[in-house]
């Protein structure tokens, strides 16, 4: 029904007299309401071609309308996805040419559901693991909420879409399904950092970045090797103090916006035997232990 | 969280047999098996077990055996002694200087005359101070490079 009434006001937009000589347009409208899309499309490609159809904003408004009902028929292909970009620039070129705001609430609601789409497709990358297109199509949703409302706010989005690409990332990283563990560590240890440079009391990108930091050094010391030169093990036990330090302040500041949460309890008594302070160790302990009533 | 390590065990256990792997026994050390023996510390037991599956140490398989008492001590090349005082360490040590046996601690101040080896934090770091004297009583050889990269040496 909402599809319904824009249709509606652009048969009823378009003059009488255009219709009757069946231009492009005219012609496109008649396939669009016999559901023939493709052929919808190919019309209203010459209606813009011409020097005055091209010019009307309703031109381009029904323009975004075909090809947003063929991208819907075809979400997920990138031949579909095509369509929707034709769409968005169609409709992003009737609000140039409508100078009247006549179909600004009709566009404006179009992009909104197209912007929609783009944030959908990120989220469908990251949780199928294509991280770049991921990144692509939520550049792409922002760019078009940020031309819908300019002054709308991405923290909140921003912090769900890195902590959840962050958090991804991990579950790879945790499997070694990597050729290259350190530029994936350094790109997750990024992301979380990003997203508590937005939201400083985010709990769990605080805890989840203390984590990453954590089981790295864990990782380096349960592969050491008692062939390795010893110079080299307390290189390693070097680098491996540096990780459990860096995973300390983003532990004591989840345990500090959680204080009743077991995890970060675990997590503290687990970096700070790590850094061999058992004393503080067995402190978090002790406190887990109240926690879980044993 | 990756809780299935105990980092410090690890560490420890690495270090161990590193220590053993510079040190040098009498010819009758040499053949058989490569007994490391633990007390009061059973994840550093089951850390040596694993890291020693597959390779021993000198070209000798290992055997990690665990003491609750002095009284179970027999010959062995090294033996860690945990214990939070030198009370608890003593019986153990006493039985073990009858073996040319490496005995290594983590106990403040028993490196003066207990212990050949002993771990301390430094800095967050698991380092080591020798007893080289108590060594050479025991009929053991030591390598350089493990005194030099000691944080104290008694001669």
């Amino acid at each position: 029904m909402r599809l319904l009434i824009p249709i509606l006001v652009f048969i009823l937009t378009v003059p009488i007299e255009l219709r009757a000589q069946l231009d492009p347009a005219s012609l496109a409208l008649r396939a669009y309401q016999s559901k023939d899309l493709e052929k919808a499309k190919e019309l209203i490609d010459i209606a813009i071609d011409d020097e005055m159809s091209g010019a009307r904003a309703r031109t381009w408004v029904f323009r975004g309308y075909i090809y947003k009902d063929i991208y819907k028929l075809d979400q997920l292909s990138p031949d579909g996805r095509e369509k929707r970009d034709e769409s968005i620039r169609s409709y992003k070129r009737a609000l140039e040419l409508d100078t009247d705001g006549e179909f600004t609430n009709d566009c404006m609601e179009s992009l909104r559901f197209l912007s929609t789409t783009m944030y959908n497709d990120a989220a469908r990358s990251l949780e199928g693991g294509d991280f770049k297109p991921a990144v692509e199509y939520y550049e792409k949703y922002k760019e078009l909420a940020r031309f819908r409302k300019p002054d709308l706010d991405f923290t909140g989005r921003d912090v769900e879409f890195k902590s959840f690409h962050a958090s991804k990332l991990s579950l790879l990283y945790e499997k070694e399904q990597t050729n290259n563990p350190d530029s994936l560590s350094e790109e997750i240890v990024r992301l979380y950092k990003e997203v508590i440079e937005l939201d400083s009391n985010d709990v769990q990108a605080n805890y989840n970045l203390a984590i990453h930091y954590y089981n790295q050094g864990v990782h380096i010391i349960d592969n050491m090797d008692y062939e390795l030169p010893f110079e080299e093990l307390f290189l390693i036990q070097e680098k491996v103090m540096v990780l459990f330090q860096n995973a300390l302040p983003y532990m004591l500041k989840a345990y500090k916006l959680t204080p009743g949460k077991s995890a970060t309890l675990q997590g503290l008594s687990g970096i700070y035997f790590g850094l061999n302070d058992i004393e503080k160790s067995e402190f978090y302990q002790k406190k887990l232990e109240a926690l879980e009533g044993k | 969280m990756n809780t299935s390590v105990n980092t410090r065990a690890k560490m420890k256990g690495i270090f161990m047999l590193k220590f053993a792997q510079s040190t040098e026994w009498p010819a009758e050390y040499k053949q058989g098996e490569f007994v490391i023996a633990v007390i009061n510390d059973d994840d550093l037991a089951k850390t040596l077990e694993m890291t020693t599956k597959t390779k021993g140490v000198n070209s000798q398989p290992v055997k990690v055996k665990r003491y609750t008492s002095s009284a179970e001590v027999e010959k062995c090349h090294v033996m860690y002694i945990g214990g939070k005082s030198a009370g608890e360490i003593e019986p153990f040590a006493k039985k073990a200087n009858n073996y040319n046996t490496l005995i290594i601690t983590e106990t403040p101040g028993v490196i003066d005359r207990t212990s050949c080896i002993n771990f301390v934090v430094s800095g967050s770091l698991i380092k080591y101070e020798m007893n080289t004297k108590l060594m050479k009583d025991q009929g053991l050889v030591v390598s350089n490079s493990l005194e030099k990269l000691a944080l104290k040496v008694i001669k």
